[in-house]
């Protein structure tokens, strides 16, 4: 093959790569159409993690539950403790806040 | 083709694809889709010369991506080869079939007529297309995976399931035919201004 008949070819081949075949719009539609037909199911449980931002946002929602449930169901003395043990006993903040509920009480 | 950094990165995008696909991702379904079908059906229309049964075959290749993708190994061949090796087996079988039953090869679609460059440029992409067709479909795949969907010789010795040199000897066949075939037409094409 000469110089002059690769080069040939090559001109070819490079105008047949720049229009290539190409597949209809309704086409890859039906293409796409017929891979979701194709998919296995997406369980609701995973489409409802996607709607609330993944495991990340998952994991805030279950910390959020059981805190929630924590706070409703302890007695106001554990929870007070525990507020003591978190911000320590004698802490200038909760000396300085004044509840009132001496007054409240009478 | 050695492996190298973007072979790596496809090959992993690949797979959290049709992971994905296999886990009930929409999104991953529709750019799986517009990602590798009209590769697939572009090779399928060059070796077939026949719209309809690239069409077919395109259809076919996909349905067997999405049958394999629960089993998909991240490790195996990109999805684009372990494709490219689906559709040349489904075109091998088309052609088969053609051959023994004779059947007519209707033409590619033409694009709308235009100017003088226009007409050229058709003229040329027929007389490469009818070129194709006179091939031996081994050497026709060959050329048409490397020249005109620009893949390296090792990834099309993994597509053709056969070693590098083999590939080699048949893409150099395949181009000394295709020269000999289009002999006679380097004046029509305007070849002999270039």
């Amino acid at each position: 093959m000469t110089d002059h008949e690769d080069n040939s070819l090559d001109l070819l081949f490079a105008a047949a790569r720049a229009n290539p075949p190409v597949l209809s719009g309704d086409r890859i539609a039906l293409l796409e159409q017929q891979a979701l037909d194709a998919q296995p199911f997406e369980p609701v449980w995973r489409r409802a993690v996607a709607v609330i931002g993944g495991l990340p946002g998952l994991g805030g929602l279950v910390a959020s539950v059981v805190l929630g449930l924590w706070i409703g169901v302890a007695s106001p003395d554990v929870i007070g403790l525990q507020v003591d043990a978190l911000l320590g006993a004698d802490s200038e903040l909760l000396q300085s806040v004044d509840f009132g509920w001496e007054q409240d009480e009478g | 083709m050695t492996p190298n950094h973007d072979d790596s990165a496809l090959r992993d995008r690949d797979a959290i694809l049709l992971r994905r696909y296999a886990a009930g991702d929409p999104a991953a379904a529709r750019l799986l889709t517009r990602s590798l079908a009209p590769r697939v059906y572009s090779h399928a229309a060059r070796v077939l010369g026949n719209p309809a049964e690239a069409e077919d075959v395109t259809q076919e290749a996909m349905m067997r991506l999405w049958k394999i993708a629960p089993k998909w190994d991240g490790a195996q061949a990109q999805a684009s080869t372990w494709l490219y090796r689906v559709t040349a087996n489904l075109c091998t079988d088309k052609l088969r079939a053609r051959r023994d039953t004779d059947a007519e090869i209707p033409d590619l679609p033409d694009p709308a007529p235009g100017p003088e460059a226009r007409m050229q440029r058709v003229a040329r992409e027929d007389a490469l297309q009818d070129a194709l067709a006179q091939l031996p479909a081994r050497q026709r795949q060959a050329v048409v995976l490397r020249h005109l969907d620009g893949l390296g010789n090792a990834e099309i010795a993994e597509i053709l399931e056969v070693g590098v040199e083999a590939v080699e000897s048949l893409i150099a066949r395949g181009k000394k035919a295709l020269v000999a075939v289009l002999a006679g037409k380097r004046e029509e094409l305007g070849f002999e201004d270039d």
